[in-house]
């Protein structure tokens, strides 16, 4: 007896030892890493090969050299990957020139084919493949030339091959490694490429010693000085605030707000703002009641303080009333004025709206009513969109007070897309982030998956337009009548631009940060 | 009954039970005098006073949008003993009933429910729970759903096993051979004779439902804004603790000082009622 | 014995199954699927609707279980439809992570625990014994992830003892399994405490006294022996409550272990990811419930009479 409890104990307490000892052996001891950069993110990549990638990642930016390049000012075409870019008067083609000694970083060469080759498996395995559309034909001129033809001209496709999703991969070994060997350790052009992805944790870069970069902005157009970078995926910001002030983590993209003052106080970190390209809005339902109504979505629009949004929300957002960002390109400080005009706080006549429609509060709840219905609504929010979460709440209240009862239920975000696609909604915040303004096509344009939430011919025609433009006033002038569009029928209520916040430790220097969150790293060094 | 009552006073002699009695007591009374007790609604916001810490006019501080943390804090209460309640009541039907069922028909019977109550329990509860209120969609209503579907299954062994042991007893067969009713039997006899268990399982889910809650208020699933959930308020407070660490210490005494209360008051329940009783 | 076993565990493979099927309906019953989830603006509706098809997304639901099942009876485990990674992949990268963090806490569990209830027991209504409870009763209150944030911020931020986060060595697992062990200690050492007291009173504690045995043989050799009987089979019992408490420690301390990847799949609805960690977890939990039944019956003889003997 005493044997087999003692046996049992024994084995039990064996097989514990067993797990706990044994896992840790099985996944290895601590790695040594020399003196690298550390960057911390939330979200884990997808792949690792930015072709099979539904969303883009920090990592992404960092190993794939985009083909051109709009510059940290994002106002003009310069060369990148390439070392020239022309584009023809007519704008029916694009031609890129690629420097001779070009080579991936295990020296493979990269000639226009290879290239070329890089371009045709984009097209036909990323999901955004569609990217390419406007190409008609991509012709080898010499090796080192690749011309690009249009169908007809199209200003947004310059700023679609300046994101990393342009960035060339060797297509010969995509074909012999397989999918998902090449999801794991992709072989790419970029200041760095993939050493080590280990999963759930962080993924080790190394430099590319072939690296040669031509963008006019940068001092060194050669391999960076930075010679391992690990990026760390830490699912909580607390956790990850945690490790930038402790020096663990040298640079966290996205600093949560709520954490700003104790990031801003430390002396050895320094704190950089762009304004996120993109906006934050409220879809209204226009389907079903309620909102099938225009004066009940003016009342809405008139009954949003942004201001007090922005005072309570720790001045962390910039008040957008038009369609467009005052980041993104295209965007027109006068439309938006105009559109402040009209829409801006309002509450007496939003209250006076409500009352045109029908809504009166018979019973002095606070809350009005119609054919003895109380106006209730729901907000659907993305649980993991940390501003628009915030100020659900506060919007929350700013309805009441007109006599709206809004019930506010947060989803994660992909779920809160779902909703409006589905027309499952009263409304929802939804955001976009993309600088170039042709990102609201794909949203309103009645050919387009969330055009069946809201499109209108008026607007589906000057989208279509401005895709052909390739002058900049003349793509501005249609995109603000379409935020004047917008602006009269409210299909959705724009509330903000957020302003992003990037921490760096004061040990790395000569980072430099673009107007749209992108950063250069070809100049930096760490300490 | 009698016998219950009289339970119940040896039960306040035990210092654990008293102690947690006591506790619960004060929850109790947050809960009802809820509106006489909080200074302020739970939802008004003052943003000009975001973030402020504890003063006369607002005791526990102000969250990030100026709204009384103790306001939300007392009202939270509510939320937490409903929830709490509704859970526990839902679990402790299913489970004593199938308990029961599965006990006294015993065979085939026996083996449906065994295996039902098996799939409830063959992943982890958190795990499950997850998935159910992730499929469901965040709401409170449906966390309670989740919580009495994964725990029933603790009530139903024990409900179970006793039921097997009594149903053999010469009171149960003697009301057999009087033809009394299966259902008049387990009521009339089993079902009082594992009250005490019952009690006590009861009473030891409660925390457990109120902390799966708060766990599940960590993954985002639960209480929606601007319910004062001790959960959701604790969360959001983390974020705030270098600049506003009241935000997230009082809620979580809120939920230590409740869980313990009820801890206790199980703990003293089961030395008295049943002693022998391994949950 | 080796019979009750087998049966157990071939109703436990049952019980595995029907708890895959049940996880694809509750799954269903979320709106959308993967693509459409995670598809950025960007993506065009032909392009949405070529990939729904690619993975088999348009047809009817038993179909798709059954085609998921008829792959996974071969061993393959499908692949992500997010990542496009093998689930298998996928799975074994934070398997032994996980692993290692519910194995280490249970271990603690008991290690500290059982100590923690005999003194408890054999110091019983002293100071030391109220303390040690009401210590544990507190612990037992307090919700894991605020546990593991002030663990964090005493022993990793303030106190730089431990990595705040992450895998960068073996220290890295003590503040994540500390989370989960704290709380889980009070269940074990109340019951190693009650079983104890229980076992002293028992006759034959009282005759190895009367025969003269000195008092810590008749502790250890009789007392113990017996009363940690209930507790072993407790031991079994406690790794799937672990294995679940994971997925709130992981996400804290960016423990890259299974629990994590379980939760982001869920809710974008990666279907192959979730059915391949459910069942790991299912398997895993199942192993510990049969293995717990049987340790009770190896141990216990009224228990091994009642499965051997069968039922009446």
């Amino acid at each position: 007896m005493h044997s087999r409890l003692g046996k049992v104990l024994s084995l039990a307490l064996v097989a514990a030892l067993v797990a706990g000892v044994g896992g840790a052996a099985l996944v290895g001891c601590a790695k040594k890493q020399p003196t690298s950069l550390v960057i911390g993110t939330v979200e884990e990549i997808e792949s690792a090969d930015v072709q099979q990638v539904n969303w883009d990642n920090f990592v992404h930016m960092m190993i794939n050299d985009p083909l051109i390049t709009m510059g940290p000012k994002m106002d003009k075409v310069m060369p990148s990957a390439a070392s020239s870019v022309e584009i023809a008067p007519d704008g029916s083609s694009l031609t890129l020139k690629f420097p001779a000694e070009m080579k991936f970083a295990d020296g493979t060469p990269i000639t226009a084919d290879t290239v070329k080759a890089s371009i045709e498996r984009y097209i036909a395995t990323s999901p955004y493949g569609s990217d390419w559309d406007p190409m008609s034909e991509l012709v080898v001129v010499d090796p080192h030339t690749l011309q690009i033809k249009l169908k007809e001209p199209a200003a947004y496709f310059l700023y679609a091959i300046s994101t990393c999703y342009s960035g060339i991969v060797d297509a010969a070994k995509a074909q012999s490694m397989g999918k998902e060997a090449f999801g794991r350790a992709p072989v790419t052009y970029g200041p760095w490429v993939v050493k080590e992805w280990q999963q759930g944790s962080q993924i080790t870069l190394v430099r590319n010693d072939n690296f040669i970069d031509n963008k006019p902005f940068v001092k060194n157009k050669g391999p960076v000085a930075i010679e391992t970078a690990v990026v760390r995926f830490i699912p909580d910001t607390f956790t990850l605030v945690q490790e930038l002030l402790k020096g663990n983590v040298d640079i966290v993209v996205d600093v949560p707000t709520e954490q700003l003052a104790q990031v801003q106080a430390d002396p050895n970190i320094t704190l950089e703002t762009y304004i996120e390209p993109g906006t934050h809005y409220m879809y209204l339902n226009t389907h079903r009641p309620p909102f099938d109504d225009l004066r009940v979505r003016q009342a809405v629009a008139l009954a949003i303080n942004r201001d007090e949004l922005k005072s309570a929300l720790d001045n962390a957002i910039i008040p957008v009333y038009g369609t467009l960002g005052p980041a993104q390109i295209c965007f027109s400080q006068a439309t938006e004025d105009a559109i402040k005009a009209k829409l801006g706080f309002n509450q007496a006549k939003a209250k006076q709206l409500l009352a045109e429609a029908g809504y009166t509060d018979t019973n002095g709840d606070g809350i009005v009513e119609k054919n003895g219905k109380p106006l209730s609504v729901t907000l659907a929010v993305g649980s993991d969109r940390p501003m628009d979460k915030k100020a659900a709440p506060i919007i929350q209240q700013q309805l009441k007070a007109i006599g709206i009862d809004v019930a506010v239920n947060e989803y994660e975000y992909s779920y809160v897309r779902q909703l409006t696609r589905d027309l499952n909604f009263d409304m929802a915040i939804r955001n976009v982030k993309w600088p170039d303004p042709d990102i609201w096509y794909s949203i309103l344009d009645s050919s387009q998956t969330d055009g069946k939430i809201w499109s209108d011919p008026r607007t589906d025609k000057l989208l279509e337009e401005s895709r052909t433009a390739m002058d900049l006033s003349v793509r501005t002038e249609k995109f603000s009548q379409v935020a004047d569009i917008i602006a009269e029928e409210v299909p959705f209520v724009s509330l903000y631009s957020q302003t992003e916040y990037v921490a760096i430790r004061k040990n790395v220097t000569g980072v430099i940060l673009g107007v749209d969150g992108t950063l250069y790293f070809n100049d930096a060094t760490k300490k | 009954m009698r016998a219950l009552v009289l339970s119940l006073r040896e039960a306040l002699k035990v210092r654990t039970f008293a102690v947690g009695s006591a506790i619960l007591a004060t929850v109790v009374i947050a809960a009802v005098l809820a509106p006489v007790l909080a200074p302020h609604t739970y939802q008004e916001m003052n943003i000009p006073q975001a973030l402020t810490g504890p003063s006369r006019q607002y005791p526990f501080g102000t969250d990030n949008y100026g709204r009384c943390v103790f306001s939300r804090v007392i009202y939270g209460s509510r939320i937490a003993l409903e929830v709490g309640f509704i859970v526990v009541v839902i679990e402790t039907l299913i489970g004593v009933a199938l308990g029961l069922i599965a006990g006294y028909y015993g065979g085939a019977v026996d083996r449906v429910v065994s295996f039902v109550t098996d799939m409830t329990w063959a992943l982890p509860p958190q795990v499950l729970a997850l998935a159910i209120v992730t499929a469901l969609g965040p709401s409170l209503n449906n966390v309670v759903i989740a919580i009495a579907v994964v725990s029933w299954a603790q009530f139903a062994r024990i409900i179970r096993s006793k039921t097997q042991a009594l149903k053999n007893t010469p009171y149960v067969e003697a009301a057999r051979a009087l033809s009394e009713s299966d259902l008049s039997i387990m009521l009339r006899y089993i079902l009082p004779n594992t009250m005490g268990a019952v009690i006590v399982l009861t009473t030891l889910a409660l925390p457990s439902a109120i902390l799966s809650t708060t766990a599940l208020s960590f993954l985002g699933l639960g209480a929606q804004p601007p319910q004062p959930d001790w959960g959701v308020i604790l969360k959001d407070g983390i974020s705030y603790m270098a600049r506003a660490p009241w935000i997230s210490i009082f809620p979580g005494l809120a939920i230590v000082w409740t869980v313990l209360g009820f801890n206790l008051l199980g703990e003293g329940l089961r030395d008295v009622l049943d002693p022998r009783l391994k949950v | 014995m080796f019979e009750y076993a087998v049966r157990k565990l071939a109703f436990g493979v049952l019980v595995v199954f029907a708890v895959t099927v049940i996880l694809f309906a509750v799954m269903q019953l979320m709106p959308g699927d993967p693509i459409r989830l995670i598809a950025n603006p960007r993506m065009t509706p032909e392009k949405m609707e070529q990939l729904r098809h690619q993975w088999g997304l348009d047809q009817p639901v038993y179909v798709q279980y059954f085609f998921w099942l008829a792959r996974f009876l071969h061993g393959d485990f499908g692949t992500s439809i997010v990542t496009g990674q093998p689930v298998s992949f996928l799975i074994a990268t934070r398997l032994p992570y996980t692993l290692a963090l519910a194995g280490l806490a249970l271990l603690l569990e008991y290690a500290l625990a059982v100590p923690l209830g005999l003194i408890a027991a054999v110091k019983q209504n002293s100071a030391l014994d109220r303390g040690i409870v009401f210590v544990s009763t507190i612990l037992w209150s307090v919700p894991t992830f605020w546990l593991g944030i002030l663990l964090m911020l005493l022993l990793a931020v303030k106190i730089p003892v431990f990595p705040i986060s992450g895998y960068s060595g073996p220290l890295s697992i003590v503040l994540p399994a500390l989370t989960l062990t704290l709380p889980a200690l009070a269940g074990t050492l109340r019951l190693t405490r009650s079983e104890v007291l229980e076992a002293v009173r028992e006759p034959y504690v009282l005759t190895a006294y009367a025969k003269g045995l000195p008092s810590r043989a008749v502790l250890i050799r009789h007392v113990l022996r017996n009363a940690l009987i209930p507790v072993t089979m407790m031991f079994f019992l406690s790794l799937p409550w672990l294995l679940g408490g994971s997925v709130v420690v992981e996400s804290i301390f960016s423990w890259p272990g299974m629990g994590r990847l379980l939760w982001k799949s869920i809710g974008v609805q990666d279907l192959p990811v979730v059915q391949g960690i459910v069942v790991i977890i299912a398997v895993l939990t199942v192993i510990s419930n049969v293995a717990g039944d049987i340790v009770a019956g190896l141990l216990d003889p009224r228990i091994r009479l009642e499965i051997e003997g069968g039922e009446r």
